[in-house]
């Protein structure tokens, strides 16, 4: 082993001398916890850049700096109409224009829409609101329509699904209200106006069309113009918490209308609508019961007939849910609804729902009646406030049906 | 290999290995343990940058940013404390803060000058109203209002959570309870308003009447409000709670890893502040003391603190669950609402001016936020308890007067405040402080007598541990080895004596056992090492063991 010594010490000095010029290039060895932190902020100022937002966020930034939610229902100035028309007219789109004058207290509106399905309106209003501390209103406007693709199965209780034809109906109907809340929670409204409509052939071509299965005394109005005068009034007590999204309080009224044909006496007829609605909440307000009970009739006078696009109806996303919109009509209807609903999160309340009702000549014939009914269950996407979006599945005799709606349940 | 070059080998490693030790890292450096993060570069060409608060909502909720690997926090110093910075200052628990300070807190400037206000700007989107003014001294102060439904509300929880969370370390503005007459407000010449559709327009009389009115008007007509001092410095937006600002040379440690961030979760549980997100942070450039820019991170915005949730009292849920949870979410749709979250049945009591807030429910470990938060996921026992013996360390009396502050016209609200205040701080001092061996203050004498504190014990939030155990090492501060000296020490005091050995050298270690019979976390030792200083020895070390 000695006789190595020489050489060892000679690859031992040639390491130190390889590591010493090693250490030369390195850099400096830190001699404080402050030079640590040092190198470390030098080596990040070399390499600083700018924040990045990804395209969710932009898009985010640009709805929130641009207002886009809030332009899309504006107090003032040009607004966008987006969603339906009316039941069954499909998704559409339309622009208004609003001007806010008389310190507020003048609204003029005016805004027209169309929809994929081809219906179309036009509108205009001004709404005076006399007394900027009063909850009065007054009301005029006129609204032009044309619901091209209207369904109808026939009158009564045994119409046919497969008797379902289409026929188009355009109408203008010219109003004045007056409107009036006192303490919060009583509401009355009046309202006169003249109504001019107008059945033709229905533009969908999957179906016949009305003249091919129904006359004018199978689907009465059918054949001719008709300009009705009308008059109506109402009285409601309204103590939802939120009508948007109502999870306690009630809203109860009762609507009277009296229509007069303007070029004789074929249409005399009054009207009577009377809705009770109701939310029970659970303890509090994470879950709730909700009922809804209503009841309309038109009643001709003497030998007077009804048009049957003005007659009371049944099916649809807001009545009865496994049956399509407007399934059924006669001169009488009684609908009842009950929904238990419970909140998912704060965005969402699930339902489950039961649905019955039915149309008849009269009222006191659907007394004692077997009521038609559908169930099922949905989901509400919701604010604290109003629900934006509700997806309803219902079952019944005619089958399964989905429903998308941008709005709650029991509104009308 | 040859009898030749094994020799050789051998000789290139004691080469390497003796030239390696020169540049060997040492485990503490001579300026250990930092107070103070010296933040020397120039932030001058940090930008304004906005966050979205959907967007914030959205990221952490559904895509949990931010490094989660489960390490101490990066920016403690070498006794596992937090060195001040432009994110932190020591105060309470670091040093004596009394009880007037604390009633003091931010507030250096005295509150808006005498004299009428001078409107600059309205705040008209949302539902919270609010002014921009300035007053005679041509300060610029923002004007924030309580809900109509609940006077004092908004009001009271903001002079409260600012003076806390002033006393436990962080930046906040100077916020002060003022009343506003709107008499004497006068509309100034170039005050603006921005409309629902965010357009910028000349603001009127009208405009200021419409906000005002949805404030909590007294019956003398006046408003009680807050008055909340602008920042000092240039803003340049909000912080995240995860990761670094990219043009801030300073910001080097990730913000889901600092210790100060990941304690926040402590304090917020203890004051409710749910809305503890990006939104309510501020960053502005400040000059420092070296003459450079650096930024300086704020907490701004407790009106969403306490039992207030500045538009109105705080939801149940507030504290309880994040505001989108898939567990409680599937169980209610599953069990058709039939599973009802636990905190639906809390029962508040009805005091207006403090909205919704209790201490029986309340659980530190289980309080959340709005939604998840990057760094108050990453908080370990360490961190915890860390925040933990800052909030023990406010005492009934700091709370009481500082809840005076606040100055609520009903006494009972006063009592009720504080007495849920202290309760709640009690039960985050069971949760956090007993999760790990509670060994604090740790002190070597020249003669070699070690002392230290059991803070569980000493905040009464634990009995006396049945003893201690200390294993005495000396410690070679180039390598980190530490080498046993004699058998482990056992006490019932929180004090021994060093053996002879322990000490002789430059450095000494000492893990400390506790044993105790409700805690076994607490056998992990606390390893402290100390220095020595002449004479003296400096505690440069603290180690809670088994957390890495």
């Amino acid at each position: 082993m000695v006789r190595f010594l020489p050489l060892l010490a000679l690859v031992w000095l040639l390491g130190a001398v390889a590591a010493a010029a090693q250490s030369d290039a390195a850099p400096p060895v830190p001699a404080t916890r402050a030079d640590v932190l040092e190198a470390q902020r030098e080596a990040r100022e070399r390499s600083l850049g700018t924040d990045h937002h990804n395209w969710v966020e932009r898009t985010l930034f640009f709805v929130e700096e641009k207002h886009v939610i809030e332009r899309l229902n504006p107090p003032e100035g040009a607004y966008p109409r987006l969603g339906s028309i009316t039941s069954g007219s499909g998704f559409g789109m339309g622009a208004g224009y609003r001007e806010r004058t008389a310190g507020n207290r003048l609204l003029l509106d005016a805004s027209g829409a169309w929809t994929f399905r081809d219906y179309k309106t036009l509108q205009a209003r001004v709404v005076l609101r006399p007394m900027a501390s009063r909850p009065v209103e007054l009301s005029a406007g006129s609204v032009w329509y044309d619901y091209t693709q209207e369904d109808f199965f026939g009158l009564g209780p045994t119409s046919n699904r497969n008797d379902r034809v289409d026929y188009r109906l355009e109408g203008l109907d010219s109003y004045a209200q007056l409107q009036a809340r006192k303490a919060g929670w009583l509401v009355l409204r009046g309202r006169i106006g003249r109504q001019r409509t107008t059945v033709n052939a229905g533009t969908d071509p999957r179906f016949p069309t009305l003249a091919t299965k129904f006359d004018e005394v199978t689907a009465p109005g059918m054949s001719d113009p008709l300009t009705l005068v009308y008059a109506q009034s109402s009285v409601g007590i309204d103590t939802r918490d939120q009508p948007g999204n109502t999870r306690s309080g009630g809203l109860y009224d009762v609507s009277a209308g009296l229509y007069r044909d303007r070029r004789g006496d074929q249409f005399n007829f009054t009207r009577l609508d009377v809705r009770a609605m109701h939310g029970f909440p659970i303890f509090d307000k994470k879950r709730n019961f909700a009922v809804r009970a209503t009841a309309s009739r038109i009643d001709p006078d003497g030998a007077s007939q009804v048009p049957f696009y003005l007659m009371p109806t049944l099916g649809g996303s807001d009545s009865l849910r496994s049956f399509r919109d407007f399934r059924f009509r006669d001169a009488a209807s009684v609908n009842l609804n009950a929904e238990y609903r419970w909140e998912a999160f704060s965005g969402l309340d699930l339902a489950l729902f039961v649905d019955a009702g039915d149309v008849g000549p009269s009222w006191d014939a659907l007394a004692g009646a077997r009521l038609r009914t559908a169930w099922g269950g949905g989901f509400r996407f919701n604010t604290n406030r109003r629900v934006f979006l509700r997806i309803d599945v219902a079952d019944g005799r005619e089958g399964l049906r989905l429903w998308a709606k941008f709005g709650p349940v029991f509104a009308r | 290999m040859t009898s030749v070059l094994r020799p050789l080998a051998a000789a290139l490693l004691l080469a390497s290995l003796s030239f390696a030790g020169q540049a060997a890292v040492p485990v503490y450096y001579p300026d250990d343990p930092l107070a103070v993060d010296p933040e020397t570069r120039d932030a001058a060409k940090v930008r304004e940058r906005e966050l979205s608060d959907p967007y914030d909502f959205l990221e952490n909720t559904f895509f949990k940013p931010g490094d989660k690997t489960s390490a101490r926090a990066v920016n403690v110093n070498t006794i596992d404390e937090v060195p001040d910075s432009s994110w932190f200052t020591n105060r309470i628990g670091a040093h004596p803060v009394t009880a007037a300070e604390m009633v003091r807190g931010p507030n250096l400037s005295g509150g808006p000058a005498p004299g009428p206000w001078s409107v600059v700007s309205g705040k008209s989107d949302g539902i919270t109203p609010g002014f921009t003014v300035r007053d005679t001294a041509r300060t610029l102060w923002f004007i924030k209002f309580d809900p109509t439904s609940n006077p004092e509300m908004a009001t009271g929880a903001e002079m409260i959570a600012t003076k806390l969370f002033w006393a436990l370390g962080y930046h906040v503005p100077e916020n002060y309870l003022a009343v506003l007459d709107p008499a004497t407000l006068v509309v100034g010449d170039t005050a603006t308003i921005r409309d629902r559709l965010g357009k910028r327009r000349p603001l009127t009389r009208a405009d200021v009447e419409q906000l005002l009115a949805k404030g909590a008007r007294r019956a003398d007509g006046r408003f009680r409000v807050i008055a909340s001092r602008a920042l000092p410095g240039t803003p340049v937006g909000p912080f995240k709670y995860f990761g670094t600002r990219a043009d801030d040379p300073n910001d080097i440690f990730p913000h889901e890893h600092r210790r100060e961030l990941r304690g926040l979760r402590v304090f917020s549980a203890w004051l409710n502040h749910d809305d503890s997100r990006s939104v309510n942070s501020l960053d502005t450039l400040v000059p420092s003391d070296g003459g450079h820019r650096v930024v300086r991170h704020h907490l701004i915005d407790f009106g969403s603190t306490l039992g207030s949730a500045s538009v109105a009292a705080q939801k149940p849920r507030a504290g309880n669950e994040y505001i989108w949870e898939a567990r409680p979410t599937l169980l209610t749709m599953l069990s058709f609402g039939f599973w009802v979250r636990p905190w639906i049945k809390v029962q508040y009591p009805t005091y207006p001016s403090i909205g919704r807030l209790e201490a029986a429910y309340f659980w530190p470990d289980r309080w959340k936020p709005e939604y998840p938060n990057a760094a108050f996921d990453n908080a370990r026992a360490d961190d915890l308890f860390w925040a933990a013996r800052r909030v023990m360390a406010v005492s009934d009396e700091q709370i009481r007067a500082v809840v005076q502050t606040a100055e609520y016209a009903d006494q009972g609200a006063t009592n009720y405040m504080g007495d849920v205040i202290i309760a709640r701080r009690d039960k985050v001092g069971l949760e956090w402080l007993t999760g790990l061996n509670p060994l604090v203050d740790f002190a070597l004498t020249p003669d070699g007598t070690l002392s230290f504190a059991n803070v569980a014990t000493a905040t009464r939030r634990a009995s006396a541990p049945d003893s201690y155990e200390i294993v005495w090492s000396t410690f070679d501060n180039a390598t980190g080895a530490a080498t046993r000296v004699g058998d482990p020490v056992s006490t019932v005091a929180p004090s021994a004596q060093a053996p002879a050995a322990a000490v002789a050298g430059e450095f000494v270690e000492a893990a400390v056992h506790t044993r105790h019979p409700q805690f076994n976390e607490w056998r992990r030792p606390v390893v402290v090492h100390f220095r020595r200083h002449g004479a003296t020895w400096q505690l440069v070390g603290v180690t809670r063991d088994g957390l890495d």
